[in-house]
């Protein structure tokens, strides 16, 4: 409009078809260089974002490895300092008998090595048990953790409480044991750092959802410090949480209480009706 | 303004100036709506594809004969620029892991967009000026019709990133299927 103006005014048409056309060409290749910059930006972006996430599964996957090997040298410290010695003890109390020849020593020691063999396989059944817990397989995860808090509070450290509200449908077997396994990790990790005096837990069901939530009244974590330890090399324990929660594509909440005095842990897990037992 | 003066009268005849305004409007539009992957924005292109020819129809029949069809190519342009900014819209909103510049889509709207953008006001002008300075301004219309063509070849040579592939369906590679480009969508 402004160009037929001037038209008007007395310019001349060349002057305005000239600048006319240049400046819709300035236009034009100013509107792709701006696209080019800002679609390589957004990829650059896009990329950074990439390998942040790639970086954040590696130490995941880091973790996870290295709680895996721990377990196992765990296992093998229980299986060499304590299976071990016992059965090497049996065996001395039976190569004994086999020198000996008086009949009572005989009876004694083969006594002796029974009640060792019993010990053995205690331990050996103790050891299984903490790998799968019997209860979880047979009975499923209300009564693992139930008989999980029986134990604690029979211990008589801490008073530990639960209360499944909707639990009537169980979930598939290897969930069950994630969540488990996420529930002790998160209990060990109350033990050695919150020094608190009681951990309650409550189960629930929101639409398409599970809620696990942990209430302790010691020494917890906030969601910032759980992110700042999730991205540091420390905190291998919340890192394993992280990764088994990814499994399930569940969230975990750490905050503290509206009242302030507890600190509270939601785990969220999506339900797929699909895959109830 | 007296007829003779106008640019190509008496050389063109006016139904065809008109057709191949139409023709041109099919071309790039088609080219746009086989790009686009946003529905509004192809339902828009769809639209705006009748409501256009009818215009060029009606005012070849209002026109009569012997005048430039200024009008219906600068509207026509404006379309066709509208269309393109659909089509830069998309490309920077969706999440893309190609450079724009290494796929032919871009190269061909690049193409129509400065062709449209450069010669809009020789075309809006056509009417008002005389067969000699026509016949001086001609060289802007050739200058972009040999940029759109280089454009167009740098679309058809082309060849797309394999490892940043876009797999969208509607996202076609290459709009042209030659032997050094041949069309293939499957991912």
């Amino acid at each position: 409009m402004i160009l037929l103006q001037a038209n008007a005014a007395g310019s001349s048409i060349s002057q305005v078809l000239f600048f006319g056309t240049i400046g819709m060409l300035a236009l034009t290749i100013g509107l792709i260089v701006f696209i080019i910059f800002h679609q390589r930006k957004v990829i650059r972006y896009q990329m950074k974002l990439q390998r942040m996430e790639h970086e954040q599964q590696k130490m995941l996957l880091n973790a996870s490895i290295r709680f895996q090997e721990e377990e196992r040298q765990r296992i093998a410290a229980d299986l060499h300092d304590d299976a071990g010695p016992l059965l090497a003890t049996a065996r001395l109390y039976l190569n004994e008998n086999l020198v000996n020849l008086d009949k009572t020593s005989q009876l004694q020691s083969i006594y002796n090595a029974k009640q060792i063999i019993d010990d053995t396989i205690q331990l050996i059944r103790n050891i299984s048990h903490s790998l799968m817990p019997p209860t979880l397989k047979n009975f499923g995860l209300e009564s693992a953790v139930n008989d999980l808090f029986q134990k604690i509070s029979g211990s008589g450290s801490m008073n530990a409480s639960c209360r499944f509200h909707d639990y009537r449908e169980r979930l598939h077997p290897d969930e069950e044991l994630i969540i488990f396994r996420v529930i002790q990790e998160l209990i060990n990790n109350i033990f050695k750092h919150s020094n608190s005096s009681f951990i309650h837990l409550t189960q629930n069901l929101g639409p398409n959802k599970l809620f696990i939530r942990l209430h302790h009244d010691g020494k917890g974590l906030t969601q910032a410090d759980f992110e700042k330890l999730n991205k540091s090399t420390v905190g291998l324990g919340l890192k394993n949480i992280q990764s088994r929660l990814k499994l399930l594509q569940g969230k975990i909440l750490f905050e503290k209480d509206m009242s302030q005095t507890y600190y509270k842990v939601t785990i969220e897990i999506p339900r797929d009706e699909s895959e109830i037992v | 303004m007296h007829y003779e003066n106008r640019p190509d009268a008496g050389n063109t005849p006016f139904i065809l100036l008109s057709l191949f305004t139409a023709v041109e409007f099919s071309f790039f539009s088609y080219i746009i709506y086989t790009f686009l992957r946003n529905r509004n924005f192809k339902r828009i292109v769809l639209i705006s594809y009748p409501v256009f020819l009818a215009f060029v129809i009606v005012l070849f029949l209002r026109a009569g004969s012997g005048v430039m069809d200024s009008i219906s190519i600068t509207v026509e342009y404006i379309a066709i620029i509208i269309f393109t900014m659909f089509f830069f819209y998309e490309e920077i909103s969706a999440p893309n892991t190609t450079f724009i510049y290494s796929t032919s889509q871009f190269w061909a709207i690049v193409g129509i967009l400065i062709y449209s953008a450069g010669t809009f006001f020789l075309f809006l002008y056509s009417d008002s000026i005389t067969k000699e300075e026509w016949e001086k301004f001609s060289i802007i219309n050739f200058i972009f019709t040999i940029i759109k063509n280089i454009c167009f070849s740098i679309a058809v040579v082309i060849k797309p990133d394999p490892e940043n592939f876009n797999t969208d369906e509607n996202h076609k590679p290459h709009f042209v299927e030659t032997p050094l480009n041949p069309i293939n969508t499957n991912p």
